[in-house]
Formats: structure tokens, sequence, C-alpha cells
């Protein structure tokens, strides 16, 4: 009996082992080969400080365990943990002390004398010249190896810092406590009787009321003007003036060959550049240019109107809307004339003139549209003309009728021709890819721009921007500005110069009680610094009132609203709980449905979250880090590419010297013969 | 979760009036229990006792579990369901939102696999029962644990008994000695309750309407099946019986351990239904419904990838 049980259970285990012995075997994952794993966490700058010819030797080595993981000086500790998590061992310090960023190589040019001694000490061919000629470096190809420093003879070349661009900034994850306030106080999502939530559609409760109606006023001039010297990709923008120069109104302040010129929103003295908090998810600070305004405000504008406007050649139009540097005033603050010149490349039919304020609080475009509604028209003529849009539409929301009354009459008194579309008061409905739909009835594929359909959409803040451009010949200086919340005591709306500190236009609202948001109530950032100035694309600041500020978080329960509003199809619940436990955070998404990239940040899975969860904050941090981690990569690349091909010249050039060699020695040797 | 309370008030209502005195001891038992061992864990683990306690999940907890236990119970019995409701059940996997199983079924299978004798003993559902059994002996019973003579007197089959220990000839002749109502008996009356409010939350768009739809659906079809194959108990029987209806509303539509795709979700709903038929007519078990939740439960992550990779064509590596 229990030999029986002991032979049927050896047996059993026999089989079983051979079972998973042969399935083992054939089942056995396609792995990467470990070297090119440590190798594609390598910074590829293949500077050889680690004592290895590049890169791939280093990790060669590694792989074979025969050095330390802790001699990348280039890649820092961040390179250090990500090696030591991928071999399972434990971080060690590095050995070089961290540097504090990225580092360019810099040939002083007065200096040089032309040895091209340099020239081959660097790995990725990133310094050109000559003999006897100037050498230089090209700063986006020098990986900071500092490998040239040492070879010159007459140290002209040093190391200076770069600073870190705008775009490949990282806003923090969210803390629990950073989430939106109670629905029932404050304005949100509503359930529509009749609607189940479908994509892209949250019913709002809005709170326009607080400040609609009043006629706009002019905020005074603040003591100083603090204007970002930025272009719209965050890259820095070069000043056109010194320290202590005089300015008059509207003189740019920026080169002339940048995309889109600063002005002096007012006139006065540049006192000086300063780094300065502006508003940004990741808290950045950047050089901004100080202007102090005084008291001769001339009249004087730097560019002549065009006149008549819409007579002038598309190409006319768009340098100027370029001169006057015309930004989105929607939010995005994307150049206008560069988005009008692409939608000219595309071959765009329709121009949506974009009336829709999806936001719950801001009124600043319908308050335009209101007073304004002539001129808006008459820049959507010229917006039209200059991107070869043969038919206009304005685009409303169901609840502006005077807004849309406004623009009746304007259009009815400018000739007609151009259609009023009234939009539902759903949200994203502003979203220029959501606006497409019921304004023209085509469909933006996902992923795409309205151009790729024949539409251009524009802010009513832009056209009326562009109208003061061509016909009054007015640069971008200021803009109409919303002032709402619970917490505000005078709300409503205001033109407000742009670089004005957010503290001034923050003494004329009232005094705040809690949160103070910047952009608008569903998609604007917590104002952490209140100096930080107003830019071209602020379209409101909201004062929450105790009622209104944020309630603490909960748990996700997973009841799939997020998933069922968000217009891109994404699954926000499945990737904030990814992206919150570190996993897959900055590399390439599992599936289409839970890529950061795809997330416009439009919120609306935050606003109908019924645990108050910081969704759009969380995706914000992943999309952040996806993109920078894109960006590295693909600078890696571009060195490891470099440097190859230097190796592959390098012993090409050998061969051919062995081989030149070899035939004079062959034909010392026939001669011989 | 106050939509959620709102919408078992009538239940309760209803079983209290239907069981007395003991119904509403189990809940307060159960929520005292749970309360305790939630706000221990959720300390233990570095939360805010505050938010865990004032989400209201605990009290949904103690309810369901309080209406699903026997009437008459001695106190240690709905204690360790509470408390191994919110200890295994949820704060294990981290808390609200993270389980895998329905935290109320975890405690309630404890403690019918761990006290079989206890739970299993149903009196007659009768209004005039707090007359034969007074609230002193209920209470008495409550503390003690020690049966009267008349109480076990009063202990009587369920309908679902009845089918499983003595067959479907045995059910029909007990419908007729009870006339004017379905074989169900006075537990027709607690489960039109649950529809009540689960119809309800239907309406106010609570809870998704697939996942009810798919339980009733996946019970019926099912039923219908066994009633023509195995001359089974009827349809409507099946549909009132038991935790039927309360499962479809208020156990199966729980977001945190159901599957998010909607095509998922009715397979999900779906396979309540036929596992706990299943268990019902061929199985040992008078209920099947608390076993074929703990199955599904573990099914639903699984549901989701499949529907996802089938479906839309997007899987996760």
């Amino acid at each position: 009996m229990v030999l029986n049980a002991v032979i049927t259970l050896t047996l059993l285990a026999g089989l079983c082992g051979i079972g998973l012995g042969l399935a083992g075997r054939r089942l056995a994952g396609q792995r990467d080969p470990v070297v090119e794993r440590i190798d594609a966490l390598l910074p590829q700058t293949q500077c050889g400080q680690c004592g290895y010819p590049g890169c791939r030797p280093y990790a060669e080595a590694i792989a074979a365990g025969s050095a330390p993981i802790n001699l990348c000086a280039p890649g820092g500790s961040a390179t250090v943990q990500a090696l030591a998590e991928l071999l399972q061992v434990d971080p060690e310090p590095i050995d070089e002390a961290e540097g504090n960023g990225p580092l360019v190589a810099r040939i002083d040019e007065a200096q040089c004398i032309g040895c091209t001694r340099c020239l081959p000490a660097c790995p990725v061919d990133a310094i050109v010249g000559a003999p006897k000629q100037l050498h230089t470096v090209l700063r986006s190809e020098c990986t900071g190896c500092q490998l040239c420093v040492a070879t010159c003879p007459v140290d002209c070349i040093t190391m200076e810092a770069v600073e870190v661009p705008l775009s490949s900034r990282i806003r923090p994850l969210p803390t629990p406590q950073s989430t939106r306030a109670e629905p029932l106080l404050r304005p949100g999502p509503v359930r529509h009787p009749h609607s189940e939530p479908r994509l892209g559609e949250v019913w709002v409760r809005d709170a326009k009321q607080t400040s609609r109606g009043s006629t706009p006023t002019t905020l005074a001039l603040p003591e100083r003007l603090i204007l970002p010297l930025l272009d719209h990709t965050g890259t820095p923008l070069t000043p056109a003036q010194q320290p202590g120069e005089r300015v008059r109104r509207g003189t740019p302040l920026t080169m002339p060959d940048a995309t889109v010129p600063l002005h002096a929103p007012a006139a006065g003295v540049v006192e000086g550049f300063e780094h300065h908090p502006i508003v940004h998810p990741s808290a950045a600070r950047v050089r901004c240019l100080i202007l102090r305004p005084d008291d001769e405000q001339s009249a004087v504008l730097p560019m002549p109107p065009l006149d008549p406007p819409l007579a002038q050649p598309p190409q006319v139009l768009l340098e100027r809307i370029r001169q006057a540097g015309i930004r989105g005033m929607g939010g995005g603050a994307f150049p206008s004339a560069l988005k009008l010149a692409d939608a000219a490349e595309c071959g765009v039919d329709v121009l949506v003139v974009n009336g829709v304020e999806c936001d719950t609080y801001l009124t600043c475009d319908e308050t335009l549209l209101c007073q304004h509604a002539d001129e808006v028209i008459a820049g959507a003529r010229i917006a039209a003309r200059a991107c070869g849009a043969e038919q206009i539409l304005v685009a409303v929301k169901a609840g502006s009728r005077y807004a849309a009354e406004a623009a009746r009459r304007a259009i009815a008194a400018a000739g007609g021709g151009i259609r009023v579309v009234t939009v539902d008061a759903l949200y994203p409905a502003g979203n220029e890819r959501h606006i497409v739909y019921p304004a023209t009835g085509r469909v933006v594929p996902p992923g795409a721009r309205p151009p790729t359909v024949g539409v251009v959409c524009q802010n009513v803040s832009t056209l009326y921007a562009i109208e003061r451009a061509v016909v009054h010949g007015e640069p971008s200086m200021a803009r109409l500005l919303t002032i709402s919340g619970g917490a505000a005591e005078h709300p409503g709306n205001y033109w407000v110069a742009v670089g004005t500190p957010l503290a001034a236009v923050i003494a004329a609202a009232g005094e705040p009680q809690g949160r103070i948001l910047v952009g608008g109530g569903i998609m604007g950032l917590p104002l952490r610094d209140r100096s930080a100035p107003v830019t071209h694309g602020m379209s409101g600041v909201i004062l929450e009132s105790v009622a209104e500020t944020p309630l603490p978080e909960q748990p996700c329960i997973r009841c799939t609203r997020c998933t069922l509003v968000c217009p891109e199809g994404l699954r926000p619940h499945e990737m904030v709980s990814r992206i919150r436990a570190g996993v897959g955070v900055g590399e390439p998404a599992p599936s289409i449905d839970l890529d950061p990239l795809r997330c416009t940040g439009c919120a609306s899975c935050e606003l109908v979250c019924p645990s108050s969860i910081p969704l759009a904050g969380v995706l914000g941090h992943a999309r952040d880090a996806t993109r920078v981690r894109l960006c590295e990569r693909e600078r890696a690349e571009r060195a490891r590419e470099r440097f190859e091909a230097r190796q592959l010249r390098a012993s090409r050039r050998k061969r051919e010297k062995e081989a030149a060699r070899q035939r004079k020695r062959e034909a010392i040797a026939n001669k011989g013969a | 979760m106050g939509e959620v309370l709102l919408a078992l008030t009538p239940a309760a209502a209803v079983s209290i009036w239907l069981f007395g005195v003991g119904v509403a001891l189990n809940i307060a038992t159960v929520l005292v229990a749970a309360t305790l061992v939630e706000a221990v864990a959720v300390r233990a683990r570095g939360g805010s006792v505050r938010a865990a306690l004032g989400d209201g999940s605990v009290l949904v907890t103690a309810l369901i579990i309080g209406l699903c236990l026997p009437p008459l119970l001695p106190w240690w019995i709905p204690a360790l369901a509470g408390a191994l409701a919110v200890l295994l059940g949820k704060q294990v996997y981290g808390g609200l939102g993270q389980n895998v199983f329905n935290p109320a079924i975890v405690g309630y299978v404890a403690v019918v696999l761990a006290f079989p004798q206890a739970t299993g003993m149903w009196p007659a559902p009768d209004p005039t029962l707090g007359a034969v059994i007074s609230n002193g002996e209920a209470w008495r019973y409550f503390l003690s644990g020690e049966l009267t003579p008349l109480a076990d007197a009063l202990t009587h089959a369920t309908p679902l008994d009845r089918l499983a220990t003595d067959g479907l000839a045995a059910l029909l002749a007990h419908e007729a000695a009870v006339p004017g109502l379905a074989a169900t008996g006075a537990w027709t009356w607690l489960g039109l309750a649950f529809l009540l409010g689960g119809i309800g939350l239907v309406a106010r768009r609570t809870i998704d309407w697939r996942l009810p739809s798919g339980v009733l659906i996946g019970t019926a079809a099912t039923a219908a099946l066994f009633a023509v194959v195995t001359d089974g108990a009827a349809v409507g029987f099946h549909l009132l019986a038991g935790a039927t209806l309360m499962v479809a509303f208020f156990i199966a539509t729980d977001p945190v351990t159901a599957p998010v795709e909607s095509r998922a979700r009715w397979l999900y709903a779906a396979g309540i239904g036929v596992v706990a038929m299943v268990i019902r007519e061929l199985g040992g078990h008078p209920d099947g419904f608390a076993f074929a939740i703990l199955m599904m439960n573990a099914t639903a992550p699984l549901l989701d990838y499949w529907v996802r990779r089938s479906w839309r064509g997007t899987a996760d590596s």
C-alpha cells in the first residue's frame, strides 16, 4: 500500500519535472542580450571617462562583471540607479562629483589659434574647424563629455552650463490634497437626465454669471513689467536691448529673427534680466526681461497700418501677424502666424472663430465678442485671407446669447457671408479638436489636428489681436482677462498689460481665501508664486472661496466614469494607478488607451471623478516624463550614430593607409626583383 | 455610498419587519466590529482613519452582511463576519479600491463555512414572529448563544433549503400549503424591497444597469435550462428566492470588484447568474450566489483583458 503510494508519487513527480523542464526550454523568453539593455541605459556621450573607449565597451564590461556600475560620470546617479535596477544590485555612489546640470563646451574665439587638436578628441564630431581657422562647437551635438578641454594648448575651451529648456521640465506628481473641490459647491459636472456620460461629453454647471455683463476696465500699469524671454517651444529668446535702454510702447524687445517677437507693453526703461517664476506646471523659473514703465506714454506705433487689409497678399498678412507677436490667446500661446501658415499649406477651406469658452468661469471671449464683435469679424476675415479659407463660421456656446446676437449684428453690418453656429454647453467643447464636429460636421481623426480635415480654428481674442495688428499696426501687448471665483470681490473682465505681475491682478480682484487658479476653473493651474507675470495665453484668474477649496482625495473605486468621458478614449484611472506605482513612467505605453502622450490635459476625467483624484495632474506628470525621456533617447541615439560613424571613418582610414603601405612595399619589392 | 445606503433602507426595513430585532442586532454588531477593525488596520497602514470611515463604505458592507445573515445568531458570528470582511476582504489588499473580492461576501462566506449550523438556521419569515420569539429571547440568544427550545422549534427551512434537501416536489407541496404568494412565500417581500432600491440606483445612474441585467438574464436563462432539462424549479422562483435580487443590484454592482469594460461586465454578471444556478440546482449548498460572486470576482481582471484583446484590439503587455 505504502509502496504503491511512493511509486505513484515518484512517477508523478518525475513526469511533472520532465514537463516543466521541457516547457522551460520551449517557452524561454527571447530577452534582449544584457549588453544591449545596459547600453540603452548609458547616456551615449562616448566620453570614455569610465576608462573604456565608448559606451558600448563599458556596457560589455559591466555585463562581463569586470567593471563597477558607477563609472559613468555624465549619466550621474540616475544612470547608476537605472543600472542597479536592471542588474538587481545595490546602487553604488557615483565616482565623480555630480554636476549641476547639462554642460556644453564653448571655444573662446578670441583665443583659438586654429590648431585642430580638439577636433579628433571629440567622440561625436561636434567640433568643426580647419587648420588656422576658428573652431566652433555644434551646441546641439555636444554631449558635454569634456574630452576636448584638456587637448587645447591655449586653454580656450570652457564648459558652460546650458539652461534646461522649459520643455524638458517635468511637473511634480500631485499630492493627494491638491484636488478639485466639493462638486455641490463649485461649478462642475451635472448629470444630464437623458444622457449616459459619453465620449467627450461632460455637462457642466457654470459660474459665468459671476464675471459676466460688466464693461471691461483697464488695469493700471504696475511698477515693474516682467516679460519671460521664451518662445512657444520653451527655448530662450535673445533680447534686443541692453539694461538701462529706454524703449517706447510697442518696441520689439527681441531680435528680429524670433518666431514670435515680444513687444514692450509700455514705454519705459529696461531694468535688466533676472530669473523669475512663471506660471508653469513644473514651477519653473525662467529668464525674464524687467521693464520699468514711466509716464511718457507715446501714442506712436512702430508698424504702419496695412490698408486696405483684405487687399494684401496672404504672405504680407502672415508676416505682419508674426511681427506683431500674436500668440494663440485661448490658452495655448502657439504663434498664430505659424498656425495660419500651416493651415494654408494644408489647404484649409473653413475658418472657425472659436467663441466657445467651455470653462466654468471664463467670460473674456464672450465679453470681447459682445463689445468688439466688429473687430473680431474683421480679424476673422483677415485670418481667413491669410490662410486661404473661403468659409468663416463663428461658434458660440448655447448659453451666451448676447455674444451670438452681437456677432450676428456685426456680420450683417460687414455684409454677411458668415454663419453663427451655436454648440451645446458640453465640456470640452471649446477645445479646437472638439469644436470642429458641431461647427462643420467634419470629424477630426484621433491624434490629428483640425487642418487635416480642412478646418482651422482661431480664438476670439486672437482674432481681435490680429485686427489690431493689421488694421491699426498695434502689436500684441495686452489681453482681456477674466477675474472670477467665489472670493473675487470685483469679478469681471479687465484689460491687462502682458507682463503685469499676478499680484497686481489679484490686488484688484480682492482678498484671496483659498487657491488661486490661473487659466480657468477646470484646466487652470494653482498659482504658487504671485509675482509670476500675466502672459498672452492667460485667460483668467480664479480666486476660490473657502467653499470651493479642494476636498481630500479618496481611493479609486474603478467606477470608470473617467474612461467614459475621456475625449481621447484613454483609461485615466488605470493610467493613474500605473503612474503612481511607478510602472512604465517615461516608457512607451503598452497600448494606445494607456498612452499619456495622447492626453490633452482637458481634465474631463478629474471633473467627473467622485473620489476627487487629481487625474489630470498625474497624467500631466507622466506626459512630461515621457516626452523628456523620448527627447533624451533621441539625443543619445544621435550621439551614438555620430560616434559609430566616426569610428567607421577611423577604421576605413586605417585600412586605406595600410593598403597604401602594402602597395608601396610591393612596388619596392617588384623594383628590387 | 449615501445613495446605496438609501437604496438598502427598504430592504432593511422589510427584513426587520419580517424577522424582528435580530436583524438590527446583526447589522449593529457587524458595523461595530468592521469599524473597529477598519480603524486599527488603517492606522497600522498609516492612513487617515477619519477619511477611511468617512466614505461610508464600511456602513454599506455592514448593512449587506447584516441582511445576508440569519436574524438569530450569537453575537460573535456577525462580529467575526464584519471583522473578516474588512480585514481579509479589503485591508490586506491595501484598502478601499484595491480589493479583488467583494469584502461583504468574503466576511459572509467565512462565517457560513465556519458556522454552518448556526448560519443555516432561518426562522419563518413572519411579521408576527416578534410575538412568538420575544425580544428578550432574541437578546438572550444573541448574547449567550444558548438556544431556547422555543426558538429551536421555530426554525424552519427556507424555500431554497427545501429545494436542496427535499427536492422540487416538497417545495411545491409547501407552496400549496401557503397559498397566496409565490413559492418563496413572505421572502418575496424582501426580494421586492431589494428590487425597489436597485431600480432607484439604476435610475440615478449610481450603478451600471448592465450588471443587474446581466445577473438576472444569466440566472433566468440557466434556471430555464434546468427547468427543461433536469426538471428544476421555475424561473420566477429562482429570481425571487434567496439572494438573487440582492446580488443583482447591490453586490454584483460593486465597481471595485467588477470588470471595467462593458462587454466584460455583461460576461461577469451573466457568469454570476450561471454559476449560482448551477450550485443551487446541482450543488449541496442551498444558495450559490456568494460563491458565484467570489468566483467571478477572481475572473474580473481576466475578462477585462480578454475583452480588450478580442474586441478592442488593445491589450496591456
